[in-house]
């Protein structure tokens, strides 16, 4: 996994950036505990990323499905995602938040702004946002 | 007793020039007008008012979100800043096409802001305010909400879409 040159903002954010269904993703890498591969049964008692968050009729395939194991309210917690793309650091300057007409729908759901990155328009997932996802999950397959 | 001024007939084709002006200053004053952007959406043309377009932005990428509606396909990058695409086409009834291929038009009415999808943009035109009437009785679902008025063009009817109405429809 290679670090990237952070941008001229001193108030940097590290940030790990992965894909899920072809959509780059990116969460605050103090969140996560550690990356493992995600050999057989490696994902039980874990979450898959779509599950977390609805994907709808988008296709989601894991190609090459990575463990994440992040701590959300103090509890460390599997979340399986396609592959682990980068780690790097980021100025708040890089960071949107989402549009007004977007964000009622995706701050409840986790996702609290975007990085632009290149061309491209990465979510920010914040893993606390989710822990009444994960307790209703739960609760529903215990 | 001075004599009275020569009139030559050239004074007479300047008055008359000059009345004509006066009058047609008169109608410009009277006659408000409003700017349209005439566009297609599916199989239908549709209008909006030109002062609620900042622009119409060429076919580009949409990057998809998780957890929207169908509405809103995802985001857009207008010169560094992030805006949201709405595809009215659901709201207007109209059948779903390849997006990558529809045009945004910028619209900004007070605090909304937000790209719409058209296929493409017919005429950006000047009509008088009058001539724009009250919508048909006959628009059902989400289009009576959208719709503001109605104005003909070339013979046929054109909706006006309220962006202050999609607004309202959106927040809601």
């Amino acid at each position: 996994m290679k670090r990237t040159a952070a941008t001229g903002d001193s108030t940097g954010l590290e940030i790990l950036l992965f894909r899920v269904g072809g959509v780059c993703f990116g969460v605050e890498a103090d969140q996560v505990e550690r990356v493992d591969s995600c050999g057989e049964g490696a994902q039980e008692g874990s979450f898959w990323f779509h599950d977390l968050v609805d994907f709808g009729e988008w296709p989601v395939v894991y190609r090459a499905p990575t463990l994440l194991l992040v701590k959300i309210a103090g509890e460390g917690v599997g979340v399986v995602i396609d592959a682990v793309r980068d780690i790097a650091e980021f100025g708040l300057d890089a960071i949107r938040p989402f549009p007004p007409l977007v964000e009622p729908f995706v701050l409840p759901k986790g996702m609290w702004g975007v990085l632009q990155l290149d061309e491209e328009i990465v979510p920010l997932l914040d893993f606390q946002r989710l822990r009444h996802r994960i307790v209703d999950l739960r609760s529903k397959h215990p | 007793m001075a004599a009275p001024e020569e009139e030559f007939k050239s004074d007479r084709f300047l008055h008359e020039i000059k009345r004509r002006d006066a009058v047609r200053e008169v109608v410009d004053v009277e006659e408000e007008q409003v700017k349209i952007v005439v566009f297609t959406c599916g199989t239908e043309r549709y209008a909006f008012y030109g002062r609620d377009i900042r622009e119409i932005l060429p076919p580009r990428e949409i990057a998809w979100m998780p957890e929207l509606p169908s509405y809103l396909p995802g985001l857009i990058n207008v010169r560094g800043d992030i805006e949201s695409v709405i595809d009215i086409r659901c709201f207007l009834g109209q059948e779903k096409t390849d997006l990558s291929q529809c045009l945004v038009a910028m619209a900004v009415r007070d605090d909304f802001r937000s790209g719409i999808l058209v296929d493409t943009i017919d005429d950006v035109i000047d009509i008088p305010s009058s001539v724009v009437r009250p919508p048909l009785s006959t628009l059902a679902g989400a289009a009576r909400d959208l719709v503001t008025g109605e104005i003909e063009l070339a013979g046929n009817p054109v909706s006006l879409v309220g962006i202050e109405r999609l607004a309202t429809h959106l927040t809601i």
